[in-house]
């Protein structure tokens, strides 16, 4: 397959970055009173690595993107990425999980 | 900004009469649940659509999280003429997203209205609120141990039941069509009355989730594509999960191959042999989970035949791939296997796919995802495909006869073509009929290209309705246009049940063409 997302532009990054949340737009989802996340990296694996760790999106992990950064591309979406609401994804789970993405180490290989 | 100076209104409402509305909001939902400040009305901005976002800019959003503040907030409407978009999810890509139709609207989203209420593992049945997603629904029946499956359709994570059956989608498994799998519903009228569908309209009632057409008319369907009323819970069927479950593919060589193909598989869909929503993907369709355009080509307009035999090649990637699968026992789905492999030798054509074949394809993987029911979001590939963000679906329905989708094919293909732009389409077959659903991609941050691609849609639209073709589904920059593609009857009919059931014409105005303003 010859896609390739480490290489693409930096508006892909952002892309990337705002898929991650996507992740966090999951948290709320699951936000029944008897059902919670256990963490972070179980709400990257519900939403953000559907398309981050197969290649439709690019690579998120390891790139010490900061939260900020993240979280702004969350809430705004940018070109294929889809933008995610407080509705979906809270504040304060979308602060969390994009301090998970920014620290996280890059995937292997 | 104060809380006085609004960057956006309601049309027609003045500004002091909207701010007396928000603060009713405010004091109905709590602040955290009224949102309107341009950085909260951000995420609701973003559309896929070949025209202006500003256009589609909500004023406001209210989040509810239950059914007395649905109601609460209809009231308020009702009293100062304010029109509401309601969403659930709000990922309605390719069709409007979240973005309400006209400018100005407030969006009443559902998102936080996702409880589970009650799933019965011996009926097969589920009733949820909105905001419920198919990931939500999936991590509840195998929290529990269910041995139920759902029927998601591709973007399944992130989006939800409620929604994509009342916009009438379709997903991949025998379920596919969710429509004829719902099974009673909770609305909230205009009037704020709260009316239970079917058999939920008998006190004490255990069959609402089970019997669809209750006593009388059945209105169920009067709440799909339409804005007579809010759906804040919906019942719907769930598949048992088989006991074998084998997905195949088939590749077929040549763009004409179509023709014989829906021959083959129409009376295996007709028959039940395979029984899920069998999918035809074209080359650019299939080609999008692992090519990308611009692997080929940087020049504008439409990509050539040679790129995209070339892909094929390159990529063994057919004209036409079918996907389908088999479900039941180890005997039944042994029988209906070999009725499958006789078919295609008799045929004399293509080149069958099995699950151990495929290997680690990963176009294979995510169909045959979809058509067990779990989540998978490969299929944003296509967004890739030319890139930048610009997505319609033109999703005509055609008869299940391969004459008919050759026909379509050529007739896409040509106006795509001319505006520069590629037929990247599947067919998914329900029996009798194929929703052929074309995704009509291009850049959103090139002007020039989106606004020929609105033109394309337009001309997509209106070529197919001059040979009797009409959509499905459409994004809310095209409900009007296509509203009046089915006639002037259909229109007044819709019209007298909107005054009947909406006279402050509040509820969603422009959903499906339908508006007491125009």
């Amino acid at each position: 397959m010859s896609l390739s997302m480490t290489c693409r532009c930096g508006k892909w990054i952002f892309a990337a970055c705002a898929a991650v949340f996507l992740a966090l737009l999951s948290v709320s989802a699951f936000a029944k009173e008897d059902d919670k996340w256990r963490n972070e990296e179980q709400v990257y694996a519900k939403i953000c690595a559907y398309c981050h760790d197969v290649g439709v999106g690019p690579v998120i992990k390891g790139r010490q993107l900061t939260p900020t950064y993240i979280a702004a591309w969350v809430r705004h979406g940018w070109k294929a990425m889809p933008a995610f609401s407080s509705a979906f994804i809270d504040d304060k789970t979308l602060q969390r999980l994009a301090e998970y993405v920014s620290q996280s180490a890059p995937p292997q290989q | 900004m104060t809380e006085q100076n609004y960057a956006i209104l309601p049309p027609g409402v003045e500004s002091q009469a909207f701010h007396n509305a928000v603060q009713q909001f405010r004091q109905l939902l709590g602040n955290e649940n009224v949102l309107v400040k341009q950085e909260q009305l951000v995420p609701y901005m973003k559309i896929m659509m070949s025209v202006d976002e500003a256009g589609h800019a909500a004023s406001a959003v209210l989040t509810a999280t239950n059914v007395e503040q649905v109601q609460g907030v209809v009231r308020i409407c009702n009293e100062h003429k304010i029109p509401v978009w309601t969403v659930s999810t709000g990922h309605n890509f390719g069709y409007g997203t979240a973005a309400p139709h006209h400018r100005g609207q407030i969006i009443l989203d559902l998102k936080k209205m996702n409880k589970i209420i009650e799933i019965d593992p011996d009926l097969c049945t589920a009733l949820v609120e909105p905001g419920v997603t198919y990931q939500q629904l999936a991590d509840h029946i195998k929290e529990k141990g269910y041995k139920l499956w759902v029927d998601p359709p591709a973007p399944s994570a992130i989006v939800g039941p409620v929604g994509n059956t009342l916009d009438r989608g379709i997903g991949y498994t025998p379920y596919a069509e969710h429509f004829m799998f719902q099974c009673g519903m909770e609305v909230v009228l205009a009037n704020g009355k709260v009316l239970r569908t079917g058999m939920g309209g008998v006190r004490d009632s255990n069959t609402w989730q089970v019997f669809k057409w209750g006593y009388g008319p059945y209105l169920d369907g009067i709440f799909t594509q339409s804005n007579f009323g809010i759906v804040t819970k919906m019942g719907l069927w769930l598949m048992p999960q088989p006991d074998v479950f084998r997905p195949f593919a088939v590749k077929f060589r040549k763009d004409e191959d179509i023709k014989d193909l829906v021959e083959m598989f129409r009376p295996l869909s007709i028959n039940g042999i395979i029984p899920n929503g069998v999918v035809f993907a074209g080359t650019l369709y299939e080609a999008s989970v692992t090519v990308r355009r611009s692997d080929y080509t940087t020049e504008k307009g439409a990509t050539s035949k040679d790129v995209i035999q070339r892909i094929r090649d390159e990529h063994n990637i057919g004209a036409w791939t079918a996907y389908g699968a088999l479900y039941g026992t180890h005997e039944q789905v042994e029988v209906n296997w070999r009725i499958v492999i006789d078919s295609i030798k008799k045929l004399g054509k293509g080149e069958i796919i099995t699950e151990d074949h495929a290997g680690n394809d990963p176009a294979f993987k995510y169909r045959a995802d979809l058509m067990r029911g779990n989540m998978t979001l490969t299929e944003f590939g296509l967004y890739n495909w030319r890139g930048g963000g610009g997505s319609m679906w033109f999703a005509p329905l055609s008869q299940a006869k391969g004459s008919e989708t050759v026909k379509q094919v050529e007739l896409a293909t040509r106006i795509l073509n001319k505006h520069g732009l590629d037929y990247v389409g599947e067919f998914i077959l329900t029996q009798r009929a194929l929703h052929h659903v074309i995704d009509v991609l291009f850049d959103r941050t090139d002007t020039e290209e989106m606004s020929r691609a609105h033109d394309c849609f337009a001309e997509l639209l209106g070529e197919f309705e001059k040979n009797g073709y009409g959509v499905y589904r459409v994004n809310t920059a095209f409900m009007d246009r296509v509203a009046n593609s089915f006639g002037p009857v259909q229109r007044e009919v819709n019209k007298t049940l909107k005054r009947a059931l909406d006279p402050n014409n509040i509820l969603a105005p422009g959903k499906s063409g339908i508006d007491l303003d125009i």
